[in-house]
């Protein structure tokens, strides 16, 4: 059997007051979606930002593998390391595009910022990728040059998936993708990157309070409360026989719906 | 050091005191260590307002010497406001001699241009720099870009590039035309033209860059290499013209452009008033 | 006979905490052998734990005690200690789940929807989509509607999609919550023929089949799923 992506254990990150996330245990692996959910202030966010090095853990151990198969211990690991291997091997999309997106410059520029921190010199080769890209996610090359203040709120986060994926990366890190979209603009959203999993065979760790979302994309779910987890499992029984009352408050709260 | 001191003006040699030139010269130093790294310095009020060339003007005080000879250019210019304050001032608060003679000089603090004529070695030049950070109309946070030069980031500039590209068919960028030092720092070469940028590459003479308002300074040591950045099938290039100076007839100078009447009459003429006049001299 | 199903004593109660805690117990100590080739019809009144059962041996449900030993790959797993990974790989590769209802998911064809548990096995997209195609001609849906996602078919329609989804990839167990339950006979007939080949092909079959007809032309052999006594009666 392959090899996690990704093995997270004992990891906490805590803020002194009782806030943070504490006691996390898991593993990714290949083409695997993962979703953590849980209310406001459950830790959700805390937990993904420490898994991406963004913040700082205070106890346990995050093991990420490699491309090439080499391991690396996150929590330990020098900063120099870490930015390299976030602009090689993950990706991160944020909720709001401007978080994630330059929007003063056009979608071409956005989508070849990442090939070309890794040293692509051709203007030609960039553009036509990153038209490619573009198309993969739905948006006519023809927009290549506009900026994506002219985009959509849908478009905005396709062009974040693009410019994410663009250098191919292991995994993707995503905080509530799909918040701020209409329903519609979700669905279309959701079945791209369903499709995207698929055929590149990332895996995703995605925040988000959206149990639909949950049910179509992620075979994995973990469900926070207070910074810890209290239940963990495959998405379809943490849906369908939810153990822990606060899970079973939250599936009963909003399939009802 | 107090031989020189002009009683009359009650200034120490150069203006500052000693110990900020102590401190200008240590970070000097360390910035011709690491060519091209941007090192911070405690910048002084100086008699002239931040973006006159303060920066630049703190780094002449702090290694000028009473056996130096001083040129001033401002856009390749001896007889402009900026140069000629420059230098007068220099002149009352330290005696040194001055030349517009880019030969003659041992020490050159300029605006905007480099001279036509090659330096040489020993000779050191200085500029004034309004915005020592390259990287900054795209990054506005010092922390996030001090850590994009520590990591050796530099995706970024080149996606500045890439919109030039994009947006005009070519790199647009004509001044302030980003170079990398030493294949290590991301540097700006303050605001010459890029005409300019080739004469920094291997020059024989010592380059320091100071920013008074942003108090950094950073050096292109002699004989360091100096690359504009630029894409493979869009090499970096230099503007070419298809007139001749009208004063000297040189063709490979950079020119400016100048308005004569109210018609919208124009003549081309070289930046370099010095190397012009020289040209203008060598062929009567 | 070579056995793929090997469940002993499980229980399971449901607990209720948003009704304070209350307790439904729904299994309790059952046992269930199932070898290759044979088709086990779970039968007893509503409210047994028929479907409980059925989704607790495809790990859709945690039981509370006992094991779920089940064939993969040449070892066995148990389902009720296996980590969500190798669960994946287990439901993936030998174990399989036809339930009546399609999830559809948005924007996705009928055919991709069929196809797609083919190109997990690795099958090539064009050889996947053949016999995706093959699959809906076989349980009556008009090639017109391979390219449209499932969401505007009708009930029927959709679930007959779901049967060819489910049944496609030649799993050594398949699962089968009322399989034909709101099919006229003609498509009855067709998938009553299905899991007999699937027996044939050496699959080991559990279903509930509301249907007597159905129930007695596929099944090899009744079991009766014992009521839990109350334990908190």
């Amino acid at each position: 059997m392959s090899q996690p992506v990704l093995s997270v254990s004992g990891l906490a990150k805590d803020y002194g007051n009782g806030q943070g996330c504490f006691d996390i245990d898991f593993e990714l692996y290949e083409g695997e979606v993962l979703c953590i959910v849980g209310e406001s202030g459950s830790g959700k966010s805390t937990l993904l930002s420490t898994l991406a090095g963004r913040l700082s853990a205070d106890a346990g151990s995050v093991r990420f593998r490699d491309r090439a198969g080499s391991s690396h211990e996150l929590t330990t690991l020098a900063e120099a390391e870490r930015r390299r291997l976030a602009r090689s091997e993950w990706g991160f999309v944020t909720q709001h595009a401007r978080d994630g997106l330059r929007m003063n410059v056009s979608a071409g520029a956005n989508v070849s910022e990442r090939l070309m921190a890794l040293g692509q010199r051709h203007y030609g080769q960039l553009r036509e990728t990153a038209a490619q890209w573009l198309e993969k996610v739905e948006i006519s090359r023809e927009r290549l040059d506009d900026r994506p203040t002219a985009f959509s709120g849908g478009m905005q986060q396709r062009l974040q998936i693009a410019r994410n994926l663009v250098t191919q990366p292991r995994l993707v890190f995503m905080d509530e993708p799909t918040g701020g979209l209409d329903v519609s603009v979700q669905a279309r959203f959701l079945d791209l990157l369903r499709r995207l999993v698929h055929d590149t065979g990332i895996a995703v760790i995605m925040v988000t309070h959206d149990l639909g979302v949950t049910r179509l994309l992620a075979q994995r779910t973990l469900v926070m409360q207070q910074g810890r987890v209290v239940e963990a499992g495959l998405t379809d029984q943490i849906l369908d026989d939810p153990q822990h009352p606060y899970s079973q408050l939250l599936v009963s709260s909003i399939l009802q719906a | 050091m107090t031989e020189t001191c002009h009683s009359q003006w009650q200034y120490n040699f150069a203006f500052l005191d000693e110990n900020t030139k102590r401190m200008l010269r240590r970070a000097l130093l360390k910035a011709v260590a690491i060519p091209g790294y941007q090192v911070p310095f405690g910048s002084r009020e100086m008699p002239l307002p931040y973006g006159w060339g303060t920066g630049g003007i703190q780094l002449t005080a702090s290694i000028i010497g009473q056996d130096d000879v001083l040129k001033v250019i401002d856009q390749g210019a001896d007889d402009t406001t900026n140069a000629v304050n420059i230098r007068r001032f220099f002149a009352r608060v330290t005696s040194v001699a001055t030349t517009s003679s880019t030969a003659a000089a041992s020490l050159i603090q300029s605006r905007h241009r480099i001279p036509e004529t090659p330096l040489r070695p020993g000779q050191i030049m200085v500029f004034q720099v309004p915005e020592p950070e390259a990287l900054r109309t795209l990054e506005a946070s010092e922390v996030e870009t001090r850590k994009l030069h520590a990591h050796q980031e530099y995706g970024l500039m080149h996606v500045k590039l890439y919109e030039d590209i994009a947006r005009f068919g070519h790199i647009a960028t004509s001044y302030d035309y980003p170079v990398m030092v030493n294949q290590r720092y991301l540097s700006s070469p303050s605001p010459i033209p890029k005409f300019d940028n080739p004469k920094l590459h291997m020059s024989p003479a010592l380059l320091l860059f100071g920013a008074g308002r942003e108090k950094r300074l950073y050096a292109i040591p002699p004989h360091t290499r100096v690359e504009s950045l630029a894409f493979e099938d869009h090499p970096f290039t230099v503007q070419r013209w298809e007139q001749a100076c009208a004063l000297c007839g040189s063709h490979d100078s950079y020119l400016d452009e100048i308005i004569t009447d109210d018609a919208g009459a124009r003549m081309f003429v070289c930046s370099d008033t010095d190397y012009c006049q020289q040209q203008q001299e060598s062929k009567a | 006979m070579k056995l793929l199903i090997d469940a002993q004593q499980l229980s399971k109660t449901f607990v209720l905490h948003q009704q304070d805690g209350l307790a439904l117990p729904v299994l309790a100590d059952v046992s269930l052998q199932v070898a290759a080739g044979e088709c086990v019809a779970l039968t007893g009144p509503s409210g047994a734990g028929k479907s409980t059962l059925l989704k607790a041996l495809y790990a859709n449900y945690l039981v509370g005690g006992g094991s779920i030993r089940i064939h993969h790959q040449g070892s066995w797993v148990d389902m009720t200690t296996a980590r969500p990974h190798e669960i994946a790989s287990v439901r993936r590769h030998t174990l399989g789940y036809v339930s009546q209802f399609l999830r559809v998911i948005p924007r996705v064809s009928a055919l991709d929807i069929v196809a797609e548990p083919l190109l997990e096995w690795g099958y090539s997209m064009q050889e996947a989509q053949q016999q995706a195609g093959a699959w809906l001609a076989r349980l009556n849906i008009g090639e017109r509607l391979w390219q449209l996602p499932p969401a505007t078919f009708s009930g029927g329609e959709q679930q007959r999609v779901n049967i060819a989804r489910g049944m496609i990839a030649p799993r050594p167990i398949l699962l089968l919550d009322e399989p034909t339950a709101s099919l006229d006979a003609a498509n009855r007939a067709v998938v009553v023929e299905l899991m007999r080949e699937a027996r044939q092909r050496g699959a080991a079959l559990v279903g509930i089949f509301h249907d007597e007809d159905t129930r007695t032309a596929v099944a090899s052999r009744i079991f009766d799923v014992p009521l839990a006594p109350a334990l908190c009666a």
